[in-house]
């Protein structure tokens, strides 16, 4: 019987040694981005412990991100923050009720720090502020090999006119105009989304542009059927693209932007984001500036104001986390105190207004910058704004579209994906 | 009936007074377990003492539940302490088998984020929509080409492997049996590499090096439909035709040899024997073997996730399930292919079980 009482009382002193054992305060992050991002996140997050020592942050991430945040919003496991990249899943899960709106302090730091178009693409359906942009990127930039440009005699083509007459020059040299690769694991399909939303900003309003987020204007449009084709004349031109239209949904996005640099040169020119020269040869990343040359896409109706396509990770706090220290790394984030340690290890643009710009170590990511801070007129990506099941259709849709579906298939598909 | 135990005259305090033991203990267990889930600590910490708090917990449950026991008389006794047993494992049956099954059922008549009930709305996009429609059609390709594969050449490859040098017959046994070691996830990665395509004459792909050395030009293999679904297939075979020739080796070996003598000296070909004893003598294992198959190549996911992501009409139920109810976050939808998926799995192990009953009487 002794013995049983002993089991019994060490089972009663277990969970008291634990509750002794609680540590600091800690504040765990759910995010998409791993790897050297993460690593450079880190920095933010130390800059944040420092000043508030007591306070321990613990970032996360998965490579399959919205499957690890569905399950686990489903089983009410929330971390305190997540990192999403795409407003259409704020607003679900805002309208779903598990997020908290950000509190006074935060929402101070925000008018100070952001242009009005960064708060509004954080607002959920409610019209309540959820997120907090951190890390952004700039679409639609078009990169080239800039001494092997240079050397050809080429010139940054101001217009679509321009830059036709200048890729139609380009198929006659060794290399083709363009790189195109949209392989992305479950992903394919975002390059050719990209490229979409990048021609509908170039060819209708951007109020046209809000419409067809919401399906008021469906992809069975007029509009966005042009959109379709104005690709469709790019990437079916054989001469237009290394590989043709085969190669397109074969070839992963990543070496698709090595083809400027590699030997021999695949192409002059690859349209991506911002983001893109951290896909580029490690040679190429060391000297940005001499390599990398880019311009905007030019636009093609030419009556209309340049509007920028923009992507970021926008950081939400969870219903019922929303505790005094959390909310201190919330309003955090919206100061340029949180940007500037990523600013200064590169790879990273901010929309920070109070952000110090000097810090960029590239000429061409300080550019990259100054595109986000002075753009007058602003759109999310289209795609990552639309509902899930939509965003999935219209990634399935264009690798089908790129694979030899008909394109009036493809586009009535999409619609279907909007049900209700 | 002699019971070896007195029984005391009334017991009815000090089995109510357990009993609210046993109660109390419970409602302690389920405020620990709260507050081991929300703990901050470290995580070993936390490890640690949930480990041993489990083991004591049981511990305590089962000398609680069994002291109760003790305490009814012998007929009551007898009746309930198998349960007292068996109770934790079909416990844990009902609650990680039984009750998702029924929660999936649920689910599936609801909208995609289970707030409406739709009724059969969700069926009817499983059976009409045209990503469902592929899937099936792409599945019964797996099932007849992959499954069929499998059987046949696991078969042949044991019944001639049987007529060769057992030194030989080892060595191929073991290479056809090494795919099985490798993830269906790592086979995936291990296939990219065979199918990889490069546009121009430097190939990293096997086959597109093939291609081009025989003066081919390199072609996107995973994008040719339908070649692509066949070429996925392939790895299937490449991985499930060891399994088959495993257990057909084993049943080769075992029968007797006194029948296939007797065949030939009936004067039966090599291929009439084949056909009318070793089939026939086997045919429960071929039988078993091909059901097992049938229900790995209807439950196919990871080869097609792992390769297209089911792009480029290649997509598979299983895959489809995936994308419906982890990336769209639509349970409904979800839900109702995983049923669909279920109820089509569930003829086959049915019938995979009661071979199984005969041939072992384990049923």
């Amino acid at each position: 019987m002794k013995k049983r009482y002993m089991v019994l009382a060490g089972m009663a002193v277990l969970p008291l040694t634990l509750a002794l054992a609680q540590g600091t305060k800690t504040i765990s992050i759910l995010g998409a981005f791993g790897g050297e991002e993460a690593k450079t996140f880190q920095a933010v997050i130390n800059a944040f412990e420092a000043k508030n020592p007591g306070i321990k942050v613990n970032y996360a991430s998965s490579a399959d991100f919205n499957t690890v945040l569905n399950v686990r919003v489903q089983s009410g496991d929330y971390p305190d923050i997540t990192a999403l990249p795409q407003p259409g899943v704020m607003k679900d899960l805002a309208a779903k009720g598990v997020l908290a709106p950000v509190n006074g302090l935060t929402l101070a730091q925000i008018k100070k720090n952001y242009a009005p178009a960064w708060g509004d693409l954080g607002r959920g359906n409610d019209k309540k502020i959820y997120g907090v942009f951190h890390r952004v990127n700039v679409k639609g930039l078009v990169f080239y090999n800039k001494p092997a440009f240079e050397a050809a005699g080429y010139k940054v083509p101001k217009t679509w006119v321009e830059l036709q007459a200048m890729t139609k020059a380009m198929e006659s040299s060794k290399a083709s105009p363009w790189c195109v690769g949209m392989e992305s694991g479950g992903a394919t399909g975002w390059v050719a989304t990209d490229w979409i939303e990048n021609i509908m900003l170039r060819t209708q309003p951007a109020s046209v542009y809000d419409q067809w987020i919401t399906n008021d204007v469906k992809f069975s449009s007029a509009a966005v059927k042009n959109a379709f084709q104005v690709v469709d004349s790019i990437w079916s031109n054989p001469k237009a693209v290394y590989g043709g239209r085969a190669n397109i949904a074969a070839t992963n996005f990543i070496p698709s932007a090595q083809g400027l640099f590699s030997n021999p040169t695949q192409c002059w020119l690859h349209m991506q984001g911002s983001f893109a020269t951290a896909f580029m040869q490690d040679s190429i990343q060391k000297n940005l500036d001499a390599n990398v040359g880019v311009f905007v896409l030019p636009m093609i109706n030419t009556k209309l104001p340049q509007t920028a396509l923009v992507g970021g990770d926008q950081f939400v706090m969870f219903k019922g986390k929303n505790r005094p220290e959390v909310e201190k790394f919330m309003s955090f984030l919206a100061t340029g105190a949180s940007a500037d340690p990523w600013i200064k290890q590169g790879g990273g643009l901010f929309p920070h207004k109070d952000q110090n710009a000097k810090l960029y170590p590239t000429k061409l990511e300080a550019e990259f910058a100054n595109a986000i801070l002075g753009a007058k007129a602003a759109r999310f990506d289209a795609s990552d704004a639309m509902p899930s099941a939509v965003n999935q259709a219209f990634w399935k849709g264009t690798t089908d579209w790129v694979t030899g579906t008909d394109l009036d298939t493809v586009l009535k598909n999409i619609d279907a994906a909007y049900k209700k | 009936m002699t019971s070896a135990r007195p029984q005391p005259a009334n017991n009815t305090p000090k089995l109510l007074g357990l009993s609210a033991v046993l109660a109390v203990t419970l409602v302690i267990y389920y405020y620990v377990f709260l507050f081991l889930r929300e703990g901050t600590a470290n995580a070993w910490i936390i490890f640690a003492v949930s480990l041993l708090w489990g083991i004591g917990g049981v511990w305590l449950l089962f000398v609680l539940t069994s002291s109760i026991v003790d305490l009814l008389n012998e007929k009551w006794r007898q009746k309930i302490m198998p349960w007292v047993f068996a109770l934790p494992a079909l416990a844990m049956v009902f609650y990680y088998l039984l009750l998702p099954t029924i929660r999936t059922i649920y689910l599936s008549l609801f909208n995609d984020d289970s707030t409406k009930f739709v009724g059969i709305d969700n069926y009817i996009y499983a059976f009409t929509s045209p990503n469902m429609l592929e899937s099936f059609k792409n599945n019964l390709v797996w099932i007849i080409v992959g499954g069929g594969l499998s059987v046949v050449l696991g078969l042949l490859i044991a019944a001639l492997a049987d007529r060769t040098h057992p030194k030989f017959e080892v060595l191929m046994k073991a290479s056809v049996f090494l795919p099985m070691a490798i993830s269906m996830i790592g086979a995936a990665v291990i296939w990219r590499l065979v199918y990889a395509f490069a546009p121009g004459t430097e190939q990293v792909g096997l086959l597109n090096a093939v291609n081009v050395t025989l003066g081919g030009s390199p072609i996107p293999w995973l994008n040719q439909r339908p070649l692509n679904t066949y070429l996925l297939i392939v790895i299937l075979i490449w991985m499930q035709t060891g399994f088959a020739l495993v257990v057909f080796s084993a049943a080769i070996k075992g029968i007797p040899s006194e029948l296939l003598e007797a065949a030939r000296i009936d004067g039966a070909s090599e291929l009439q024997s084949f056909f009318k004893i070793t089939l026939p003598y086997i045919q429960i294992t071929v039988i078993s073997v091909s059901t097992t198959i049938v229900i790995f190549t209807l439950k196919v996911f990871d080869i097609v996730f792992g390769m297209t992501g089911g792009n480029f009409g290649t997509q598979v139920i299983a895959n489809e399930q995936y994308v419906q109810m982890f990336r769209n976050s639509d349970y409904g939808r979800g839900s109702a292919i995983a049923v669909v998926l279920l109820i089509t799995v569930l003829p086959v192990v049915y019938y995979n079980i009661r071979d199984f009953g005969q041939n072992a009487k384990g049923f």
